[in-house]
């Protein structure tokens, strides 16, 4: 994961009217950029989205993560909640981005399901995992649209620190 | 022959990575903001991708490699998308339809493409893999396939799938990549080693047949419970870096039912309607009227529709894989198909970094309904279960 200030579709102009050019986000996996650009991740059950950004610079950033921490699990760091929040900080820190004036929304991690053998499920320690993560990095959560039993889709416009919410039943928020 | 998972993973990463450097270069030379959804592996009895061929036209390149590994590939692309990206890659300056024109561009993008795949494995095999220059080739169905990769008798056919996507401009394609069978195999075998679990190849095309069967009984139940005819349309199985799974199911939104397995193997099994398709069979099922939507009453009835495809499904495993798999009762969903996925794909993701995804299309004559299955068994008990196959067992092409 690289600052993406080129970055693939720099030249598009971003489609239709003023909207702005969106870049992709997919599972387990994270953007951290400089541009006004908005970053789309969709189809968030379980998993959570970590919209992380620096409101004076303008520069932010968006996870997508599945499970709340690496430990012994195999996969990338945008996979889990805190290697996830760990790299992206790194990376903003890297792209411009004031340590101290980071800030965090979140959206996601809904418990759909009742798994079996399951104490809590994984949303909920998804969830949890963000909270410990970004209170021992000082990074304040601003706002937060997580749990309950529906899947969202989000939009984060870094340059502005907006997160559009919506859901299959068709509810939207903006956080 | 065995083939090792770790092996597996690491030509999916590459056919991933090749696809990657491809939609890169594909994005700058037409200013688009190209990205590759998902890239899968499939592999399917000759049979079945005979009938999923069957009537769609192709153009592509087809190149043949020395050293490393041996034998023809062929990349190529549905008629229809070639012309979009022809328009993309030189606007208005030709159709397909003018044969130079579109041998120059498919070229000039197969060429790109292939490379970015070969160099790849060229890199991890530590080997040296000479291509001789692409030729273009156009044919429907499975005629695009080089010569040596469709065959009856052998026991499938591999194929890696890129579907590649623009979120800015509407741009929707995928690119199939087809080794040459047994050099494909054979280079998988060679690259195999260490303790990672085996699968044996020659078994999955049976193992496919086998969930279509499955598929099949689950659809005949379809039709017991509702009165609606129904039919298994595609049965495969796909193997695919975890992540992906969910954008495989997509965002649309679906009804139906999740399953938890015990047994061997475990996993998972979905069974979604569209909401259009979950509406017109649960009504099929209710006697009396009921208010438009998904209801109390629809809920219930998918539940029990759910529930009894399963065990139709599941007893097609058993029976072959002569184990017992149990379900748990049916979870009831309706919400984005991808969000569906997504607690499963989470459990699973803990232990495997790839999962293989069983996908079977069950649908009505007309097209009113339509609904998918999807199989997600634990990959190491898979191995384990699918080793267990009788080896009397015929397989392969029909």
């Amino acid at each position: 994961m690289a600052p993406s200030d080129s970055g693939l579709g720099g030249r598009t102009g971003g489609g239709f009217g003023n909207e702005k050019e969106r870049v992709k986000v997919g599972v387990s996996d994270a953007e951290v950029t400089t541009r006004d650009v908005t970053l789309v991740t969709s189809g968030l059950g379980s998993c959570l989205g970590v919209a992380l950004y620096d409101p004076h610079s303008g520069i932010g950033g968006l996870l997508h993560a599945m499970l709340p921490e690496s430990a012994d699990h195999p996969g990338p760091p945008e996979k889990f909640v805190v290697d996830g929040i760990d790299q992206m900080i790194d990376d903003l820190d890297r792209a411009g981005a004031a340590r101290r004036s980071i800030q965090a929304k979140l959206a996601g991690a809904s418990s759909m399901l009742d798994l079996e053998t399951e104490s809590a499920s994984v949303g909920e320690q998804n969830v949890d995992a963000a909270h410990r993560a970004l209170e021992a990095r000082n990074v304040p959560i601003k706002n937060a649209d997580t749990g309950g039993s529906n899947g969202r889709s989000i939009r984060f416009e870094p340059a502005e620190g907006k997160l559009f919410v919506s859901s299959a039943d068709g509810d939207r928020r903006v956080l | 022959m065995y083939v090792d998972i770790q092996s597996l993973e690491t030509f999916s990463r590459l056919a991933a990575e090749g696809a990657s450097t491809a939609a890169d270069s594909l994005g700058q030379l037409t200013g688009t903001d190209v990205y590759v959804e998902v890239t899968d592996v499939t592999l399917m009895a000759a049979g079945d991708l005979r009938e999923t061929f069957a009537g769609r036209e192709f153009v592509g390149v087809e190149v043949g490699l020395e050293g490393g590994i041996v034998g023809q590939t062929v990349m190529a692309f549905e008629r229809d998308a070639a012309e979009v990206l022809l328009e993309k890659l030189m606007p208005g300056s030709g159709s397909v339809d003018d044969e130079s024109f579109a041998r120059s561009g498919v070229q000039e993008a197969g060429n790109i493409m292939t490379s970015g795949f070969i160099d790849g494995w060229a890199d991890h095999l530590g080997v040296g893999i000479d291509m001789t220059p692409p030729s273009y080739v156009r044919a429907t169905g499975t005629d695009i396939l080089p010569g040596n990769a469709f065959d009856n008798d052998r026991a499938g056919v591999f194929m890696f799938e890129s579907r590649i996507r623009s979120l800015n401009n509407k741009l929707e394609f995928t690119i199939y990549m087809l080794p040459e069978y047994a050099g494909f195999t054979d280079m998988l075998q060679r690259t195999e080693g260490g303790s990672s679990p085996a699968i044996p190849v020659e078994k999955l095309p049976e193992f496919n047949q086998m969930t279509k069967q499955g598929a099949t009984s689950a659809a005949d139940n379809i039709t017991m419970m509702t009165g609606t005819e129904t039919d298994v349309e595609v049965s495969r199985l796909r193997f695919v870096p975890i992540q992906d799974v969910p954008s495989e199911v997509g965002d649309t939104t679906v009804a139906g039912t999740i399953f938890e397995l015990h047994g061997r193997p475990s996993g998972y099994l979905a069974i979604l309607f569209d909401e259009a398709s979950a509406e017109e069979v649960a009504q099929g099922m209710i006697p009396t009227e009921t208010e438009p939507g998904i209801g109390e009453m629809e809920r219930g009835a998918l539940r029990e529709l759910g529930n009894i495809m399963t065990s139709g499904f599941i007893d097609g495993w058993a029976n072959v894989l002569e184990t017992s798999i149990e379900h748990t009762p049916p979870q009831f969903i309706h919400d984005m198909g991808s969000a569906v996925m997504d607690p499963l794909v989470s459990r699973l993701g803990r232990t495997q970094e790839h999962a293989f995804i069983i996908d079977s299309t069950v649908r009505t004559p007309d097209d009113d309904v339509r609904c998918d299955i999807y199989a997600l068994p634990d990959q190491h008990e898979l191995a384990a279960a699918l080793d267990q196959i009788d080896d009397g067992v015929s397989v392969g092409g029909r």
